[in-house]
């Protein structure tokens, strides 16, 4: 929930939501793309700096959030990377236990290297789309988009709601632990699965609490909300074209 | 009978389980009036208000509004639900946006208005009821009384000549249910009719025109503040406790029997306080 708090008090906040959404979606697609160590280092130091310098994200915070992909990458990678075999032609660097061998070859490590920061490098892009853009304001391009509304309603109530049950789950948590719901672990699971069928009631009663305040309110089947109006900042799209220009020549050379 | 905006005549209403939720039940609401509907938990309140805005259809009985008969087709209903506005107990199940602006857009988006027009509503409600500061923050970090100024205002940008609320005061600190109260003051003021329910006695008592004490879908006893609040038969069969204004001057006529005469029962703090500074009592 950390990023979704920034999202609303950073420094990019007032920025155009569409520059935003295009600055991490070209250097999301040449990450993916292109085949360049320097493509991906530039693009990870480059976005780190917009977050933490142009977004002023504080770096406890950042590092944080960068710490939640990291053990899933490096599990991954070292899967790429490590070969466990009988034969130790496939093995360059490596141990022996037994009649197995363990260990890497030169191509295995180049390619696990390129696997870690070209993820890394989108997860950074992607990073710093949510921490710049409130979802009120990513539900704006997907209008803009043209996709369905039906999507797009889904979106908004969906996000909406998890604060509302995620609340309702911390209360009645709080409740169960102060009568000792938690005090071991069969005690546990019986409060747990208390807790998720009060969840669901909850989320069925408010579901038609809403639906009735809705229709309070003269709907009538579809969301209508007046947006908000963006400026474009010239000064921003120049540095978007730019910053595509850095990374076509880093792919160049 | 010309002034009256909303009246309800004999309404019975019995929800798809079967329980009768409302037993004939007849309400009369003036305009401009401050009106407070009283009573426990399960009492039907809701389910009138519901009735008054036309989300629920009366199994049997009437609905006027400003005189007429109400129709149940479509557009008849969004004109009653725009001139008649309902502030739900629980705000969080009635905002559903993320953003305040917004939420307060929907109401006004619904009418059918132009984006300037539900613009220009949305920035007056919102200088109205002072809430600039959260214009701009999602409403999952608004604290409950911010949360409930913002569903206020989400109805007000409709532009109702009649404002219900339902149980506005629950599960608010002192000094945000002040701060409702004195909007709805504000409210009333402008020459809107509001209509609150509460189990808040000593705020009703001093606030309201006209109380309906209900109970178990009927109503027990309707009459002014004054009336209702003496009557200790009534209020203890719907469990409901006499304000303390009521209870501290009844106190005092017991051993002082002639001020009954000389004084009506004091409405609020302060008319209490000026007849114990007239009646030579230090206070």
């Amino acid at each position: 929930m950390f990023i979704d708090k920034y999202a609303y008090i950073n420094n990019l906040k007032e920025v155009h939501p569409i520059e935003k959404t295009c600055l991490s979606l070209l250097s999301l697609i040449a990450c993916l793309v292109f085949n360049s160590l320097g493509l991906y280092i530039f693009v990870i130091i480059s976005m780190a700096f917009l977050i933490l310098w142009s977004a002023k994200i504080p770096a406890k915070v950042f590092v944080k959030i960068i710490l939640i992909p990291l053990p899933f990458l490096i599990i991954s990678v070292l899967t790429i990377m490590l070969n466990i075999t009988k034969d130790p032609e496939f093995i360059e660097y490596g141990f022996r236990v037994y009649s197995w061998f363990f260990g890497f070859t030169k191509h295995g490590i180049f390619k696990g290297v390129y696997v870690f920061f070209r993820s890394l490098s989108a997860v950074f892009s992607i990073y710093f789309l949510s921490f710049t853009t409130p979802i009120v304001d990513i539900v704006w391009i997907l209008k803009k988009a043209k996709l369905p509304s039906v999507f797009i309603e889904l979106l908004t109530i969906v996000y909406r709601f998890i604060f509302v049950l995620l609340e309702a789950a911390f209360y009645i948590k709080t409740a169960q632990k102060c009568r000792l719901g938690y005090s071991n672990i069969k005690r546990s699971y019986i409060s747990l699965s208390q807790l998720v069928v009060n969840l669901f009631k909850k989320a069925y009663q408010n579901h038609k609490m809403l639906y009735i305040s809705l229709i309070s309110r003269g709907y009538t089947g579809e969301l209508k909300v007046l947006e908000e109006n963006y400026r474009f900042s010239i000064k921003n799209i120049v540095f978007i074209c730019i910053y595509t220009l850095i990374l076509l020549t880093i792919v160049i050379i | 009978m010309l002034n009256n905006i909303i009246e309800a005549v004999d309404l019975h209403y019995k929800y798809p389980d079967n329980t009768h939720a409302i037993k004939g039940l007849s309400i009369r609401v003036e305009k401009g009036k401050k009106i407070g509907i009283v009573g426990p938990n399960g009492a039907g309140k809701t389910t009138l208000f519901l009735h008054l805005n036309g989300v629920y259809k009366p199994f049997s009985g009437k609905i006027f509004f400003e005189g007429k008969e109400i129709k149940y087709n479509k557009r008849e209903m969004i004109r009653l639900r725009s001139k008649v506005g309902i502030v739900f107990q629980d705000s969080n199940v009635q905002l559903f946006s993320s953003s305040v602006f917004q939420e307060i857009s929907f109401g006004p988006m619904n009418l059918g208005l132009s984006e300037d027009e539900v613009k220009a509503r949305v920035e007056k409600v919102i200088d109205q009821l002072d809430i600039r500061n959260l214009r701009d923050r999602p409403t999952h970090f608004l604290s409950g009384g911010e949360k409930k100024k913002v569903s206020i205002a989400a109805i007000l940008s409709m532009e109702p000549e009649v404002i219900i609320l339902d149980e506005p005061l629950a599960n608010l600190d002192p000094k945000s249910a002040k701060d409702i109260m004195g909007i709805l003051e504000g409210l009333n003021e402008d020459g809107k009719t509001i209509i609150i329910s509460t189990h808040d006695v000593n705020s009703i008592y001093s606030w309201a025109d006209y109380i309906y004490i209900i109970n178990d879908g009927k109503i027990l006893k309707e009459g002014k503040p004054q009336e209702i609040f003496e009557d200790t038969k009534v209020l203890k069969s719907a469990n409901l406790q006499k304000p303390w204004i009521v209870d501290v001057f009844e106190q005092i006529i017991k051993s002082n029997p002639e001020i009954k005469e000389q004084y009506p029962l004091p409405r609020s703090k302060k008319e209490l306080f000026e007849m114990l500074g007239k009646l030579k009592i230090k206070v």
